[in-house]
């Protein structure tokens, strides 16, 4: 019960701080702009929405914007808000000496931060919805669309891309918690996205984290294999990046402050978890572990290009 | 009974920086502890090994008689703690920071709006934490410490950020909170005429070393080396004279004031000055105080 408390001890912090706008704006910004477009070219939604497979075309397209760059972005923004909130008021000392155990506001924060996500894929999807309904509801000419909610295929597609977002979850937030400096995370966060967009149609290209939310519609220009497997490997990503931000977490609050230890198994902690990375990533390559999926299935139609549905 | 207890407390940043000497403190249950020292002392430091902020490294500390590592929540479940500046959520108003705080102490709702009566923040409304004084701030970082009715008030330089109003009310609430409901107080800060007016026991560090512990009188008395006594009398010449020989003395704003030490020198300069003709009109003593005091230790 305990832990109830700290996650809406925690819950309450977010309250009109910057991490929740990000949250409003992010998740209403894509289908906004969609409903203005589908406002303008009144005829084409008039012919649109009677067609079939609308709520997947309106779908693909919220989607497709949201996938690449701006929900990576988003998530790096968010996990440093987060953890600012702590550094900014000068607040961890009174954390702290909460009457809480260290895993406890550890886990408590963490909680928090993955149901703003899921708070994040709620509006977002709410979005979806009302760029099917609204220019119904504004013009009478625009008929509802005709072809009843996919909603089933809606939440597979969705917790497919939630895993996806994990590991980039899972890494922001550790380098959130570790810096104080609120550029340090976001500056690292665009790089390595940048650096992913780039190696993305590379063979090993499904090593990269922040590429995971994008290769559906990557996949579908022909140029990645879209058979891999992605939620397997984001899953152990999200898990590995976890446990070294909790081991990370409990050794910081241990020794906090006094710098000699502190500084001294954080840096073993994080040469040995780096190794490990490294090692796993060199076996990969080696095809050491032997289930590399190789399909050949290309996408290429509408309906393929959404391989999270 | 002591509230708290310290053994042996040593602590270092690095091999060659040592922030703490061998502590030794006692802080009877009840008290109001001055802890005192110049600016890189070891006073917060030591606040922080208290409170589990830093990690000990040798030494014992006991907490309501239970070492504080195999008890660490259940003893912070019953302190309260200001350490350097408050901790406020700036976003939030002042009863939604206290809100958060009473999620995890679990203390009624009502108890928020009596912190606030108290520490006079109950007026605030829907203003942001943000845009509070600094006073203001450092009111509600009180309110938080005191939100779980603790048994322990630790308290790091509380009156920072104070106008002299806010530092008499503060000193007030603290009295109160004192004598009213028992909270033993542990309160550092470098306004020391501030820290005399309040404190039962007082302990003073200075460069990692505790150099005396014990309480308020106990302290002024055993630096006690020098009391000037005033006198003023019908012709402060002819008293000069008279005295200089037997003391040491000077002439101050028509005043003869002389370096005495104790109540037989005074009654026995007041006899020779009557014998010799000279009308006594007033004599003051001046008493040594902690600031003297808390000088004459640390230099």
């Amino acid at each position: 019960m305990k832990f109830i408390y700290s996650i809406q001890s925690e819950w309450l912090k977010r309250k009109r701080s910057s991490v929740s706008w990000l949250v409003l704006v992010g998740g209403f910004f894509i289908p906004l702009i969609i409903i203005i477009a589908r406002l303008v070219y009144r005829s084409e939604t008039v012919m649109n929405n009677s067609t079939d497979g609308i709520w997947l075309k309106l779908y693909n397209q919220c989607w497709q914007y949201m996938a690449v760059f701006l929900l990576p972005m988003g998530i790096t923004l968010a996990a440093s808000l987060i953890t600012q909130i702590e550094y900014r008021n000068n607040a961890w000392k009174q954390v702290y000496t909460s009457p809480q155990a260290v895993s406890t506001i550890f886990w408590a924060k963490y909680v928090v931060v993955l149901i703003i996500l899921v708070q994040f894929f709620m509006l977002f999807n709410i979005g979806i919805y009302s760029t099917g309904l609204i220019p119904a509801i504004i013009y009478a000419d625009v008929p509802y669309p005709k072809e009843p909610f996919p909603f089933w295929r809606f939440v597979i597609g969705n917790y497919k891309f939630f895993i996806d977002c994990l590991p980039i979850l899972a890494l922001q937030y550790l380098l959130s918690l570790h810096i104080k400096n609120f550029i340090v995370p976001i500056g690292v966060g665009f790089a390595l996205l940048i650096a992913s967009i780039i190696g993305m149609s590379w063979h090993y290209g499904y090593l990269l984290p922040y590429t995971y939310i994008a290769r559906p519609f990557i996949a579908a220009d022909k140029k990645i294999d879209a058979g891999i497997n992605t939620e397997r490997w984001a899953c152990a990503y999200f898990v590995f990046f976890t446990l070294l931000n909790y081991v990370l977490f409990v050794l910081k609050s241990q020794t906090k402050l006094s710098g000699l230890l502190r500084k001294k198994r954080i840096k073993h902690i994080a040469m040995l978890s780096l190794c490990a990375l490294l090692f796993f990533i060199a076996a990969e390559l080696l095809g050491l572990f032997g289930n590399k999926q190789t399909s050949k299935v290309k996408a290429n139609s509408v309906v393929e290009i959404d391989a999270r549905i | 009974m002591y509230c708290i207890e310290i053994k042996n407390l040593t602590h270092k940043f690095s091999e060659k920086e040592w922030v703490l000497h061998n502590i030794n403190l006692k802080i009877p249950s009840g008290a109001i502890y001055g802890f005192l020292g110049p600016n890189g002392a070891g006073k917060t430091s030591t606040m922080q090994l208290i409170l589990g902020l830093l990690k000990k490294q040798h030494g014992e500390i006991l907490i309501f008689g239970k070492h504080f590592e195999n008890h660490r929540i259940e003893i912070l479940s019953k302190v309260g703690s200001l350490i350097e500046s408050p901790s406020i959520y700036a976003q939030l108003t002042a009863a939604e920071n206290l809100r958060v705080w009473q999620k995890l102490y679990q203390c009624p709702l009502q108890r928020i709006d009596e912190v606030l009566q108290l520490v006079g923040l109950s007026t605030t409304g829907n203003k942001k934490a943000g845009n509070f004084s600094l006073g203001m701030k450092q009111r509600l970082g009180l309110a938080i410490a005191l939100l779980n009715k603790p048994a322990l008030l630790i308290l790091d330089e509380p009156t920072n950020g104070l106008d002299p109003n806010g530092i008499i009310e503060m000193r007030d609430l603290l009295l109160r909170l004192n004598q009213n409901y028992g909270i033993t107080i542990l309160i550092s800060s470098h306004l020391l005429a501030e820290i005399e007016k309040l404190v039962t026991h007082v302990g003073v560090i200075n460069k990692g070393r505790l150099l005396f512990e014990g309480t308020l009188e106990q302290f002024t008395h055993s630096q006690s080396g020098f009391t000037a006594v005033f006198i003023k009398t019908s012709n402060t010449n002819k008293a000069y004279k008279l005295l200089s020989n037997r003391f040491e003395s000077k002439i101050q704003a028509e005043c003869l004031e002389i370096a005495s030490t104790s109540n037989s020198e005074i009654a026995a300069i007041v006899r020779l000055l009557v014998e010799h003709g000279i009308d006594v009109y007033e004599i003051n003593t001046s008493k040594n105080n902690l600031e003297t005091a808390f000088i004459n230790l640390i230099q």
